[in-house]
């Protein structure tokens, strides 16, 4: 068990991150291997700066634990953490030439070293023995032993002297690094980054690519057990950023340190990681290598972020088939013993693996409607009924023709609906109406108790003529997909709030509106929306459906 | 082509931005140019307008005139650094978004300039006397006019010295001061490596702005020490006010010559301290 936990740097255990009544940061799990080179990814606002943020001290967690080689250093501030940040926006110091900026870190750093020094206490100790021995000599006639008393005393007195003059007691001190050393650090940091020579140079007559290395340079001079990068290269032109990437990773390489690195730039980080965490709305999504995560998305949300994808809602068939495209289509089998005959599941395929070819030779037909050269290969919109697929091709087809399209088996995605329709904990007003989400409806209550009805007065009363108290009673609400609405007009519903994901899936966008009490609605809706837009959902009274908590009978 | 034809009509026609300066230059002229001749004149003349070095000479052999030049200096330059170190956290707390929402509490600080100078300060002697009166039994004002005097030099010009600091505080950025942090500086070291340095422009802004006006009022010095105390402000004044002699406001011309040449060093030693901050300048310069 101990040492298992030595191969881990960095543990998070179930941390939460709350600004106010907003939860950022929701328990979050994670395991860093030393040297590994992580990335925390995902669209902004998911909570991955904030995580990182935590790591380097600048926030404290909520609730849960950080680990640093086992001990807490959850409340440490920043100044006491062996970690080093490079900021986004570098955060280089203005008043400061480049050599002051890297030497930043070496001239606080307080490091430990060792001296010997005179052991006093063992000389008191022998100072104490010898005058006891004189003592006892004074006690003693008998001359055998007073020689051999005297021995001792000599001895002793040997010992003294040699102590004294030996210092060997060894002692730990704290110093500064001295000149030399720092310059010499500084050098060799600058080398690291290209940037040798530098030293004397301000920093207002540097590009920003030559900024951030010299950001990058004053953290790894420190020699951090972590390093830690936030969206580092967000400044920098796209040329400048690729060739970054590539000297990142092999910086990496060269010093083994463990990188810690945050971007909402997918390709970045399939290119440069070990690892990924895909972040989304404060939970991680999937933790895994580059080819994992892109190979095998375990839902829509981490499929559409990473690269291009189809996404369909299909369902499950028999003999390991899956409907969707209103077709029938041959799956991986090994995908299949999660699922029941016909469950609603994700179906994600990547563009690049429909296989194009004639018309009825594959498992769908389709219009191109669409066709864009993108250097490699072309990117195709083919219309398959109402749905739209896109497909890379490397061979060159004419827009408007009719073209069949097939799948291997082993690429076509299967996994679970996050959501198959909206649940809500409700309860029953006193004029018999059902209240979630903070918005009253209207419902038959009848319908919940067996051989009630609403009486002349209007009061709910069982077959016997007794009324059935039912104020406040809690009910389990559920909300179908198709009994959401959304609308720009916020007038239009109680219920307001800010639209938080949408993933295409092909015919229309699967939408998630979160209101200002937390409360999630999972909407189907044909038109495109902007993330983060203020909408009303309108709810359909008809389509809800209510069932009473708890109650069987 | 183009070129040209812009060329031409440059040459041509009647420079509108130009002359917008036309009413500026006008007012400096005869507003700040002709009055630094005329007490130029004044000093190097005597009553016949003669040229003379006498009023130097009658200036410089008076100790008591020596004693007035330096108390001033010493006044002064105490205002100012008081002023500044009383500023300064003032200025962190205004600057402090979570403390100081809409800026309220800066306007509070400001408020005293709404009220009358001299108000100001004939009120703050009744205070300040009513209080040493009651506690140690006499006035300051009387016993200890000097201190008085850096007290309401403090008072009046305090906001002279938040202002451009707060102003250069609001410009800190907060990831560099993050960074000196992730960089092993304990709370004490990021401000003397970080928040100090970079408030620097913030910091000579304020000074000039308190040391200037502490150097030439007199108002301040009159009613802070019942008028028994004299700074360089009240010997000008003196001098130009009351015309004891033909040659009283020549000698006055001297006394304000000297002044400025004090705040000219005291402005090129200040452009020497922030030799480096020439783009990144805060506060009001």
């Amino acid at each position: 068990m101990e040492d298992k936990n030595k191969d881990y740097i960095i543990e998070l255990k179930d941390v939460c991150k709350q600004f106010g009544d907003n939860h950022v940061v929701e328990h979050f799990n994670l395991y860093v291997k030393r040297g590994e080179f992580i990335t925390f990814l995902g669209p902004s606002g998911c909570g991955k700066t904030t995580t990182l943020r935590m790591i380097a001290g600048f926030e404290l967690p909520t609730s849960g634990t950080i680990l640093l080689n086992g001990k807490d250093i959850s409340l440490l501030p920043p100044y006491k953490r062996p970690i080093n940040t490079v900021f986004q926006r570098y955060a280089l110091f203005a008043h400061l030439n480049i050599y002051n900026n890297i030497a930043f870190g070496l001239k606080l750093k307080k490091i430990p070293y060792e001296v010997k020094v005179v052991d006093k206490e063992r000389i008191n100790e022998l100072k104490e023995e010898i005058k006891m021995l004189r003592d006892e000599l004074n006690n003693t006639s008998c001359t055998d032993q007073r020689s051999e008393i005297d021995t001792k005393i000599v001895d002793m007195q040997n010992e003294i002297i040699e102590l004294k003059k030996n210092p060997s007691f060894p002692v730990t001190k704290f110093r500064h690094f001295t000149k030399k050393e720092i310059q010499e650090k500084v050098r060799n940091a600058l080398k690291v980054v290209d940037l040798e020579g530098f030293e004397k140079r301000d920093i207002s007559t540097l590009s920003g690519g030559q900024q951030q290395r010299i950001a990058i340079a004053r953290a790894i001079v420190n020699e951090p057990e972590i390093l830690l990068l936030d969206e580092p290269l967000g400044a920098l032109d796209l040329k400048m950023r690729k060739e970054m990437q590539l000297e990142l990773k092999e910086m990496h390489k060269k010093i083994g340190i463990t990188f810690i690195y945050v971007t909402h730039d997918q390709e970045e980080a399939l290119t440069m990681s070990d690892t990924i965490v895909v972040m989304n709305d404060g939970f991680i999504q999937q933790i895994g290598k580059p080819k994992q995560i892109y190979d095998e998305p375990v839902n829509a949300f981490v499929a559409d972020f990473i690269g291009e994808s189809n996404i369909y809602t299909g369902t499950i068939a028999p003999n390991n088939q899956i409907r969707f495209l209103n077709k029938y289509w041959d799956g991986d089998p090994v995908d299949f013993p999660k699922f029941q005959v016909n469950e609603k599941v994700d179906v994600v395929i990547r563009p690049e693996d429909f296989i194009l070819g004639l018309k009825d030779k594959g498992t769908v037909n389709g219009v191109i409607s669409s066709k864009i050269f993108k250097g490699m290969h072309y990117e195709y919109i083919v219309n398959v009924l109402k749905a739209e697929v896109v497909v890379q091709s490397t061979s060159e087809l004419e827009e408007g023709i009719e073209v069949s399209l097939r799948v291997d088996p082993t690429n076509i995605q299967i996994m679970k609906k996050p959501y198959v329709s909206n649940f809500y904990d409700g309860y029953i007003t006193k004029d018999y109406k059902i209240e979630f989400a903070n918005a009253e409806f209207n419902f038959d209550i009848s319908l919940l108790f067996a051989g009630s009805k609403f009486n002349e007065d209007e009061v709910l009363v069982d077959e016997n003529g007794n009324e059935i108290e039912v104020t406040d009673m809690e009910v389990n609400v559920e909300v179908p997909f198709e009994a959401l609405n959304i609308s720009d007009d916020l007038d239009a519903s109680e219920i307001n709030g800010n639209i938080i994901s949408m993933i295409y899936h092909g015919e229309y966008y699967e939408i998630l509106v979160r209101t200002d009490e937390e409360e999630d609605f999972v909407l189907n809706v044909p038109d495109l929306w902007n993330e983060n837009d203020r909408v009303a959902v309108i709810v359909d009274e008809t389509k809800i459906k209510v069932t009473r908590k708890g109650a069987k009978k | 082509m183009e070129a040209t034809l812009k060329q031409k009509r440059k040459t041509s026609r009647f420079n509108f931005r130009g002359s917008l300066c036309m009413p500026y230059a006008v007012f400096m002229a005869l507003f700040v140019i002709a009055p630094l001749l005329l007490i130029l004149y004044y000093a190097f003349t005597d009553a016949n307008g003669v040229f003379t070095l006498d009023n130097w000479q009658t200036v410089f052999s008076s100790p008591e005139n020596w004693k007035v030049i330096g108390m001033t200096f010493v006044i002064s330059i105490s205002t100012t650094i008081i002023c500044i170190l009383i500023a300064f956290p003032i200025a962190k707390i205004l600057s402090n978004k979570k403390l100081n929402k809409n800026a309220v509490l800066v306007y509070i600080f400001l408020l005293p300039m709404w009220i009358n100078f001299v108000i100001r300060t004939i009120g703050l002697k009744s205070l300040v006397d009513g209080a040493t009166e009651s506690m140690f039994g006499y006035k300051l004002t009387v016993n200890y006019p000097y201190i008085a005097i850096i007290i309401g030099m403090v008072y009046d010009y305090l906001p002279f010295a938040i202002l451009p600091l707060y102003n250069q505080m609001l410009k800190l950025d907060k990831n560099q001061i993050e960074a000196a942090s992730d960089l092993g500086a304990n709370p004490f070291q990021v401000y003397v490596k970080t928040i100090i340095p970079m408030t620097i422009p913030g910091i000579i802004s304020a000074a000039t702005m308190t040391f200037m006006p502490t150097m030439s009022s007199y108002v301040i010095a009159n009613k802070m020490s019942n008028n028994t105390t004299l700074i360089i402000g009240n010997l000008i004044q003196n001098y130009f006010g009351t015309r004891v002699t033909d040659i009283s406001n020549h000698i006055g011309s001297v006394l304000s010559l000297v002044m400025l040449i004090i705040i000219g060093f005291s402005i090129v030693f200040e452009k020497l301290i922030d030799k480096k901050g020439d783009e990144k300048k805060g506060g009001i310069w």
